[in-house]
Formats: C-alpha cells, structure tokens, sequence
C-alpha cells in the first residue's frame, strides 16, 4: 500500500471516528486520486493487442515492401499514450519516418504512438524503402503505457520475430565480345553419356532409342512411348567463389569499401542468374560472415529453381566482414566441386596473392576464371592473364545502382 | 516554447480554478473560524485575482525578480482588494477605523495568496506541478476542514457547503489541468496535438466520474442537496464554456460593432415615424412606423442575412474540403472500433446429469480383453493409441494380460474361433486381473 492510500485511508478512519464527513469525503477523493493516477500503468497494456504485417519477406534492392502496423486496445480503459518500439535491424528505411535510437546493440527503433478509445483498432500502413541490401530482422518490440495524471510508465516486451531479407540487384550479362561465352565455354546442347543412377524425366519416344530407355508404366499411362531421360554423366558446374575483402591487408583489419561489397555482390548476383539461366549447375563459395549466424557460406552447384533464390538469399545476408582468407577458401574449393567444374572468382583486390592458388586448381583439372572488379580491374586481368590465367574484367557503369548491366570484357 | 492559447489556455484556465478552489475552502475556514462571518468571496473571485497575476505576468508586466516592489505593492493591492469586498470593512476603513476594518474581513487578504500563485500559472503549466497540486491539495484540504467544522451553527453549516462544493471544484479542475497538461507533454514528445486526441474526452469522463461516485454519498453524508455536486462539478466545466462562449461571441461583437458604424456611415438609419407611440402598445414600441417606411430597411437587412448566409455555406464548403484532403493525405491509417467476439447462446441450459454406467461384464475372450482395457485406462497402464496389443502387454508386464490379448489377436486379428475352455479361462484372468489391478498400478509408480 503506498503512502498515498495510507493518508487516505487514515483520513476515512479519522472522519469516522469524529463523525467528520468532510475528512471522509477527503480521503475518499485522496483514494480514489491515487487509484487515478496509477491506473493506466496498472491496467493499460491489458488486452492490448499489437500486430506486424509484412507484405513480402523477401525483396529486391530498390523495392518497397508494405508493413502495416495493428494495434487494439481490446478493453474499456481508453489509452491516452500508448508507445510502441519495434525494434529493427540499423539502416532499415521506412518512409517518412527515422529509427529511433535504441539500447539494444545494431538494432534501431521504429516508434509508433497512438491514443486509443476503449476497443479502438488502429491500422497503420508504413512503406519500407529496400534501399540496401541485407536481412532486416525485427522484435522483440516494447509497448510502453503512460499514466494520464501523471508520469508513470509501464512496459512490457513481446517477442514477434520477423525477417526482411533485401537481395541484391540482378543485371543481364554482357559480353563485350558476343561470340564468346558469358563465362567458360559454351555449353554443349547434348551430352554422349548419361549417368543412368540420374533419373531426369521421361521424353517422347524417338526412332533408335533402345528399348530398355524406354518408360513402360508412362508409356502406357500416357498411351503413348516415351522414353527415360538422364542427366549427363558430368554436367556444367559452375562455383562462383566470392572474395568480399575490398581492402588490401590482413582479412581481419574488418575494413572495407562499401560501394565495392555491394557492386560485388550485384556482380555475383547477375553471374549466378545468367549461368543458371544457361542450364549451368550454379554454387557459391565465399568467407563472409553472414547475419544472423554462420562465418561463410557454400551452397553446392544445383540446377534446381530454387537455387537462385538460395544464391541472392546468401548474398543478401553476406556482411562485409570476413572471417576466412581467400586463399583458404580456394584451397577448399577441391573438396567441393567435382573435377573438370569451372571455378569462376569474383573479387576487387590484386590477384597476385591468390593466382598460385588459381594455377594449382587449374592443374587439378579445374577450369577457373576470374573476374577482376573495382578500379584496378583492367591491371588486375592483365596480370593474370600473363601468368596464364583466364581473366576478364567486369563493370558496372556508372555504378551498381544505376547500372543497366554486367559488362564482361577481356 | 512559444505559449499558444488554443493548446495551453484550458490547462491555464483549469490550473487558476483549481487555485481558487483549493484557497476558497481556506478562505471559508478562516471566515467562519477567526472572522465569524459569512463567506463573502468564493472560487470565482480569487481565480480571478490568480488569473490577473497570470495575466500581467504573461505580459511581462509583472516580475518579482526584476521588479520586486512592483510585485510586492500589486500583491498588497490584490489582498486589499479582497479584504475590501467586505462593505463592513469598507465602511470602517472610510471613518478612518484601519484596525477595525482589518479585523472585519481577514479572509479576504488570501486574495494576495491566490495572486501569488497565479503568478507561476503565467507561463507553461508543468504536468508535474498540476499534478502535484492536486496529489497533494486533496489531503491538504484536511485542516481547513477541520477548522471550519469547529465553528458552531449557522457558520457551519455555510462553511461546509461552500467547503464541499469548492473541494469538487478543486479535485476535477485539479485531475482535468494535470491530465491535459499531461496530454500535452505527450503530444510535444509524439508531435500528437492533444485537441485532436480524443482521450481528453475519456479524461473529462473518468473524472466527473470519480467525483461523482464520492461527492453524491458525500453529499448525502453532509447533509446537502445534491445539486452542491453539480455545482462542484460544473465549477470547471461552467468556466471552460464560459470561455468557449467568450471566444465565440467576442468576435461576433466586435464584427456587429463594425458592420453598425459602417450602416451607420452610409446613412443607412429608420426615418423618423410615421405616428406618436401608442400607448400598451405590445413590447412596449415608442413608435409606429408604416410599412412602406422600413420596406428598404427590411429589404437591407433581409440581404444581408442572405450574404452572411452564403458566406457561412462558402466558408463551410470550403473547411470541409479541406478536411476532406487532410483526410485523404493521413489515409494510411485506418482507425475503428473493433469489439471483441463473444457468443451469446440462447435456449435452455442443459443440465447434464452423470451418466450411470454399468461395468461392462465380459462374456468371452474379447470382451474379457475389451473389460481389462477399460480396467487399465484410467492408469498409466492404459493402451496408448500407437500400440498394439502385444507392445501394450509386453509394456503391463502380467502374464494374464498377455495371456488375454493373445486370444484377444487370436480371436480378432487371426480369425481363429477360440474353444468354450479358453473363453473361460480367458474370464477367469480378468477377474483376477481385476482383483490385482491395485498391485499392478503401484508397481507401475
């Protein structure tokens, strides 16, 4: 009991006792005043309600994602002041609004206040701006009640996890040079042999397949032959290994230039569309650390449909931070792609460290190709390709926002 | 923080009455107790001598640092003011009687003390500070209280009317200034102006409410009519529509002054009348004027009525669309009232009653299985739904169950028919099942 309630209630006992109404009368008002002034922290975050609505979880650089913001105040008590932090992942853009700063560490918040009536529901539709790349997370959020009388608060946190991953850009590819391939050689329509443990589908009968390639229980469902089709003994595979150092020195310096982590990895981004597009079996290999868990990425090569989606996933979660050595990674790159793949290499930084690297892979049986990027792009191809390395520069002009397309260029 | 009228004008007002109300109830106590009178000023008159200090503070014409003795001379005047609204002290101080006329109205000279407060209500009113004069006006009403209930009768009786009627006043005026100047703070923070915050609405609901629910009991317990609590109530409300009325109504006097002295200028006036008044004529006309003679006139005012008229539809039209876009440009938030689903069910109740059953009594190997099922459910031994029978006897660990549900799959699952002999022992093992089942329940805990 505070000490409000005991003046009070003293002041009733005292008017009994003397058969003062007028002290009654005052230590009722001195009751029923506190009673006032502590009654919105008491009972104002009761059935409150508090809802975020994301329109996608996914988006691309430049997109603009709805989120509509719900809360209802699910009781007779009308809120004066009702606050609500949502606390975000830093550099999140909403329209019109800023996040706020926060005591959670990274994470900003997107504050929102409304004055409720009793059963009063307010939806509010807030645009977000994807204007960078990266997995946006959000919660837990903290509702915050005021008194009315006076300045007390109450809150009260609930976690509502939700995840925005903004991915990077995708660009055609262009050759300067149309005769030749994107990257590699250009891929071959049919391939002689078959891994017959590679069941790919079925395809109509043609004149000369042998028997046993035929699909009986197709062929008699569809009432017409078809025959069994099979991937190719080795198919294209393709590994983009990723270098997110922009910096040169030691890779633990943890400094970077950011217009180059995002032209990287809108480069990546456009490679792995085209080379899947192109029926190539498309991974990604790269040493950066990745928000929320995980030091590096490696996705095996697949054709599947969904590995694009994977690719831009990955990138969109790849912060600048890297936590393996380039030259680790192409070390590990044997372990990992069947021999006769292609290594296709990505990175801004002077190739000499690693090109030792490139030629033992390359004596491995594997093809490898490096994309030289930044301002020393064309230097950095040259080099390599006096050291015998297949090399060639990519651009992105003016710049990766406002590009048109991935220029590759000997 | 530029002070603007239309936001914190009410909280200043409602401060100032809370004030006046809070020093009427000392002003009764010191009336009936020290000067043994009447009470001659009430909550009005000294929120009006603390709003007149707010004024000239607000106008910088007042200003205890910078000019004390000003300061010092206006309050002196302010109590003087008060101490002489006494006609008794009037009286006295003009046959040259000072002491005497002192000693006539003494309550009075706490029009100096409400002066004194109005001073600080010249500026911003502090959420805090309103809070704090209601948190702890309300207790401190006490001893005034108790004062002015130790005087004998009839100042008793005066006392506590005006004593209850000004403590209402000062508890919802008080709880309204603090919650508006709360309102305030909040809109300054969120950049929420309060006037369109409808939660001053639940405000102004909640605390007629609360005094309501202690000043009609009160009021039955003192013994006064319950219009003292309307009286309270409207204390604040009356001088907040008193001012909304001001507002409204000193602009429209001052465009009728002006559209007069224009009339006026152009020589627009009634001719002189056609006849002498008529004596009991109605309304008591001096004159009578024809028809025909203020034709022109009537015609005059008849079109300007039309013009305000059509000036009042403009400026209506023209405010409605404008709030019609503002509505548009603020759509991304839609607000309703949602009430919470609950289901009413009409009809009778009904009234379950247990439901008597009967052991089931076996008759063969099934059902003597079937029976020991039922036995074991309400266990931990019970058959869980994954189970077959054989894991759920392996799980019982009796050989008799085990025994049981073979003939159980036997019978059921392998459609052998079971002999006479085996239907009764399979009996017999439930009966014994039965009368074991305690032993096998605790060996099972």
């Amino acid at each position: 009991m505070s000490a409000w309630s005991v003046i009070g209630l003293g002041l009733a006992i005292v008017g009994a006792l003397l058969a003062a109404p007028g002290l009654i009368l005052l230590g009722g008002l001195t009751l029923l005043s506190r009673w006032l002034t502590t009654l919105w922290s008491r009972y104002g975050l009761r059935a409150v309600s508090y809802q975020r609505r994301l329109g996608s979880d996914r988006a691309v650089w430049g997109d603009e994602v709805a989120l509509d913001v719900d809360v209802w105040n699910g009781k007779l008590l009308p809120l004066p002041w009702l606050l609500a932090d949502d606390f975000a992942t830093d550099g999140l853009a909403v329209q019109g609004r800023r996040l706020a700063a926060s005591d959670l560490p990274g994470r900003g918040s997107l504050q929102n206040s409304w004055s409720l009536l009793w059963f009063e529901r307010v939806i509010r539709h807030l645009r977000i701006e994807a204007r960078r790349r990266g997995a946006f997370s959000f919660g837990p959020v903290r509702l915050t009640v005021s008194d009315l009388f006076e300045r007390g608060t109450n809150s009260e946190e609930r976690d509502l996890p939700a995840t925005l991953i903004v991915r990077p850009r995708s660009l055609p590819v262009r050759s300067r040079e149309p005769a030749r391939a994107p990257l590699g050689s250009t891929r071959s329509r049919s391939s002689l042999f078959h891994d017959p443990a590679l069941f790919a589908g079925v395809r109509p009968y043609a004149a000369g397949d042998p028997l046993r390639q035929l699909h009986w229980r197709a062929s008699a469902r569809l009432d017409r032959p078809v025959s069994k089709r099979f991937e190719p003994v080795h198919e294209r595979q393709v590994l983009l290994v990723l270098d997110l150092q922009t910096v040169e020195g030691p890779h633990w310096l943890m400094l970077y230039d950011d217009e180059m982590v995002e032209g990287l990895c809108v480069a990546a981004a456009s490679l792995a569309r085209r080379l899947l597009r192109d029926g190539a079996a498309c991974g990604m290999l790269a040493g950066a650390q990745l928000s929320g868990g995980g030091q590096w990425t490696y996705l095996a090569p697949e054709t599947s449909r969904g590995q694009l989606g994977r690719i831009d996933d990955a990138l969109a979660r790849m912060r600048p931070i890297i936590a393996a050595p380039f030259a680790a990674l192409l070390d590990a790159v044997p372990r990992r792609l069947v021999p006769g793949g292609t290594v296709v290499t990505l990175g801004v930084r002077d190739p000499s460290a690693f090109a030792g690297r490139l030629r033992r892979l390359q004596q491995l049986g594997f093809r490898t190709e490096h994309v030289a990027m930044g301002a020393s792009a064309q230097e950095h191809a040259t080099l390599l390709q006096k050291l015998g390395l297949r090399s060639r520069v990519g651009e992105l002009d003016p710049d990766w926002r406002r590009a048109d397309a991935l220029v590759l260029a000997d | 923080m530029r002070w603007s009228w239309r936001t914190e004008g009410p909280v200043t007002v409602l401060a100032l009455v809370a004030e006046g109300a809070w020093l009427a109830v000392v002003y009764a106590a010191v009336q009936v107790v020290i000067g043994e009178q009447a009470p001659l000023l009430g909550t009005l008159e000294l929120a009006i001598a603390a709003a007149a200090a707010a004024l000239l503070a607000r106008r910088g014409l007042l200003d205890p640092d910078e000019r004390p003795l000003t300061f010092f001379a206006a309050t002196v005047a302010a109590g003087a003011v008060g101490w002489l609204v006494s006609p008794a002290a009037r009286e006295l101080l003009a046959a040259g009687d000072l002491l005497g006329a002192i000693g006539q109205h003494p309550g009075g000279w706490l029009a100096a003390v409400a002066f004194l407060r109005g001073i600080g209500r010249g500026f911003e009113v502090d959420d805090r500070a309103a809070s704090r004069l209601v948190l702890w006006g309300t207790p401190g009403l006490a001893l005034p209280w108790v004062a002015g209930q130790l005087s004998a009768q009839p100042l008793r009786g005066l006392f506590v009317e005006q004593a209850f009627v000004a403590s209402l006043t000062f508890v919802s005026a008080g709880f309204m200034a603090a919650g508006l100047a709360r309102l305030q703070v909040i809109g300054q923070e969120t950049g929420v102006d309060w006037r369109a915050n409808r939660s001053w609405l639940g405000l102004l609901i909640g605390v007629l409410a609360m005094v309501l629910a202690v000043g009609v009991p009160a009021a039955y317990l003192l013994g006064l009519p319950i219009d003292s609590v309307a009286r309270g109530l409207l204390g604040p409300l009356g001088t907040l529509l008193g001012l909304a009325l001001l507002i409204v109504l000193l602009p429209l006097a001052w465009v009728a002054g002006l559209l007069t002295q224009a009339l006026l200028g152009l020589g627009l006036r009634l001719p002189a009348p056609a006849g002498p008044a008529t004596p009991g004529a109605p309304f008591g006309f001096p004159e009578t004027y024809d028809f025909e003679q203020v034709r022109g006139g009537l015609l005059a005012v008849g079109i300007f009525w039309i013009g305000v008229l059509l000036l009042a539809v403009i400026v209506a039209r023209t405010w409605l669309r404008r709030r019609a876009r503002r509505t548009l440009r603020t759509a991304s938030e839609e607000r309703f009232i949602h009430l919470p689903e609950t289901r009413v069910r009409l009809g009778m109740p009904r009234v379950r009653l247990p439901r008597l059953r009967s052991a089931s009594v076996p008759h063969d190997a099934v059902t003597a299985y079937l029976a020991a099922l039922q036995l074991l459910a309400p266990s931990d031994l019970g058959r869980r739904e994954a189970e077959s029978p054989r894991t759920h006897a392996q799980r019982v660990g009796d050989r008799r169950f085990s025994l049981l549900a073979v003939d159980y799959a036997l019978a059921r699952y392998g459609g052998r028919a079971l002999t006479r002999h085996e239907h009764q022992r399979a009996l017999e093992r439930w009966r014994r099942l039965r009368a074991r089942l305690p032993s096998l329940e605790s060996r099972d805990e």
